[in-house]
């Protein structure tokens, strides 16, 4: 069972919510559609889970409907500062959709996925 | 400095000053209107009273008449005058009893007593006259002595009780007098009241609120510099002060909304001749070729996407096709330098995926979040052959001409989050056959969570006459409109050609 922490971001066609997992390393459960809307509240909710020292960090993209250029952007962003301090970001439960978009651009290979 | 009295304090005030002077007055009314009923009882009281002494009067004369006749002349009818007129005396002492209160006591027992003294010795000649005894003459003389006293009693009463009724009807008037005074005080002072209160409300409401009402018709007239003074009681003050900051805003945003027309207006001419750069560009092609390509920006007038055919040689064509994450100038300068780079290293000679490869490098870091998809496709016009590198890039597409389509896949990453390497993709466009190149703002554009999709775009391209491409390109994006009303969720590209059946 995951641990809720605070800082949920439930408004708009997009939600978020952080946790930690039962092996420590925090959690960014998304849900709905991450487009130009709603990458301000997914880059707010990831830099806020990054912090300044985790070195390993999921996104949890299980119930996301849709991700767009925007999304990806803020991926691409936190897997750098990511790389920068040696760490890595765990892509999680992708849908057949959503991983499909990260093979055609080739993140998937940037990206550790799990299923 | 004393702090002003807000509008609210004193109108409050006013009102308990004319509440209490209302009250005032009022009550001041009801102690004369009481105080003259009093008085008007107290005079109908003496006037019934005169009337009672002087028919009292009356009736002892008329008893002594009839004492004296009957003693004289033993006839009856003097006895039964003695008798009721014995009796009226006694009803209208017991009566003048009753009104004297105070008032003349002393006086009415004087009578009282003078009455029975004369009453008790003429009763005692009247009894002795009907038993037929003789008449003491001392008696008699006695008899007229103390009528004479009696009358003298009922004067002095008479006279004590018309000085009273008098006085009582003095009282009365003065007080009528008193009561018709007040009400006229009372209306001078409502008169003033009201002037009092004119003035007040017009130097505490009217003229503040005409002040800073004419202040507001000038500032929305255009006078923004004109201020709005703060008049009045602290409440329409503290609203002629809001008005006065708002206005001080509007000037504020007038003056920022002119620096960003003049902005706009230095700015516009870069936007139009980058859109106009933007534009995709299709060369001059073989016999029998078509091609068209256009860009439906999701923002503003310029897209992050950017689309070329370009003519590179007498053999090949190229067709790019580049796409920023994000929208606006900024990428859509990016997209351009991506596209005459890439447009320039094939111009050279270079294999497509060499092409994205130098690119990369000479583009260098684009930002944390920036990235772009690239595609460049060369085509040898006498074979069709194809050469192909796709940087992250949604699928080109060729459509046979049963329908079918044939995706050209990413041969590599996206471009610009780290370094990378792009193999070049081979594939033929046969005859009567047509490529088309799009970005994801075609396929992902969406309306309540459903996206146009690739299949749409594959019958939309496959369906379609397969020689002319400008009409192929504006189906496709009226589909793609048509589909999400409203504003494009990103920047839609597409760009197709056609390869003539001979």
């Amino acid at each position: 069972m995951n641990q809720q922490l605070d800082g949920d971001a439930t408004d708009g066609p997009a939600a978020f919510s952080r946790s930690v997992g039962p092996d420590g390393v925090p959690v960014l459960t998304a849900r709905g559609e991450i487009d130009v809307y709603t990458s301000p509240d997914f880059r707010r909710e990831l830099q806020t889970l990054l912090g300044v020292d985790a070195t390993r960090v999921v996104v949890d993209f299980g119930a996301v409907d849709f991700i767009d250029s925007s999304g990806l952007g803020v991926l691409v962003g936190a897997l750098k500062r990511m790389r920068e301090r040696g760490g890595a970001i765990v892509l999680r439960a992708m849908t057949p959709s959503t991983k499909k978009v990260f093979d055609i651009t080739g993140l998937t290979d940037l990206f550790t996925v799990e299923p | 400095m004393m702090t002003p009295l807000t509008l609210r304090a004193r109108l409050l005030l006013l009102a308990a000053g004319f509440v209490l002077l209302i009250g005032l007055g009022a009550a001041t009314i009801t102690a004369r209107t009481i105080e003259r009923d009093h008085r008007r009882d107290v005079e109908s009281q003496l006037v019934i009273a005169r009337e009672r002494v002087a028919q009292l009067a009356v009736a002892h004369i008329d008893q002594e008449t009839g004492q004296r006749g009957y003693l004289m002349a033993s006839d009856p009818t003097f006895l039964e005058l003695y008798e009721r007129t014995r009796a009226d005396a006694r009803r209208l002492t017991s009566e003048l009893g009753r009104l004297a209160g105070t008032r003349f006591t002393p006086e009415l027992a004087a009578v009282v007593l003078a009455s029975r003294t004369w009453d008790r010795n003429s009763e005692q000649t009247v009894v002795a006259q009907r038993l037929g005894q003789p008449i003491d003459p001392v008696a008699i003389e006695n008899g007229k002595l103390l009528f004479d006293t009696l009358r003298d009693r009922v004067d002095a009463l008479q006279q004590v009780v018309d000085t009273s009724a008098r006085r009582a009807a003095e009282a009365t008037n003065q007080a009528r007098t008193s009561i018709n005074a007040a009400l006229v005080i009372m209306l001078t002072i409502a008169v003033v009241l009201l002037a009092v209160v004119a003035v007040l409300v017009r130097r505490w409401i009217t003229d503040p609120v005409s002040g800073i009402a004419g202040a507001v018709r000038r500032v929305r007239a255009g006078a923004l510099d004109e201020p709005v003074p703060a008049l009045g009681p602290p409440e329409i003050a503290g609203l002629a002060r809001d008005v006065e900051e708002m206005r001080i805003r509007l000037s504020q945003m007038a003056i920022d909304a002119e620096r960003s027309r003049e902005s706009i207006e230095q700015n516009a001419t870069v936007v139009l001749t980058l859109r106009a750069s933007q534009r995709p560009d299709v060369g001059e092609l073989p016999a029998g070729w078509s091609a068209a390509a256009d860009i439906r920006p999701a923002e503003g007038l310029v897209a992050g996407d950017c689309a070329d055919v370009a003519r590179l040689d007498d053999h090949t064509v190229a067709v790019l096709v580049v796409d920023i994450s994000g929208h606006g100038p900024v990428a859509g300068i990016l997209a351009l330098r991506c596209k005459e780079l890439l447009r320039s290293a094939l111009s050279l000679g270079a294999e497509p995926g060499d092409a994205l490869e130098s690119t990369a490098g000479q583009l260098g870091s684009l930002g944390d979040e920036t990235f772009l998809s690239a595609i460049a496709v060369v085509i040898d016009i006498r074979d069709g052959s194809m050469r192909y590198a796709n940087a992250g890039h949604p699928p080109a597409l060729v459509c046979h001409r049963d329908g079918a389509t044939v995706p050209l896949p990413p041969t590599g990453p996206i471009m610009g989050p780290f370094t990378s390497t792009w193999s070049t993709g081979r594939a033929v466009l046969g005859p009567g056959e047509n490529l088309a190149v799009y970005t994801d703002g075609i396929i992902e554009a969406r309306l309540d969570g459903v996206m146009f999709g690739p299949e749409r775009l594959a019958e939309l391209v496959g369906t379609s006459d397969c020689e002319d491409a400008p009409a192929i390109v504006e189906r496709l994006l009226d589909n793609v409109e048509a589909f999400t009303p409203g504003r494009l969720q990103d920047d839609a590209t597409i760009v197709v050609i056609c390869r003539p059946v001979s």
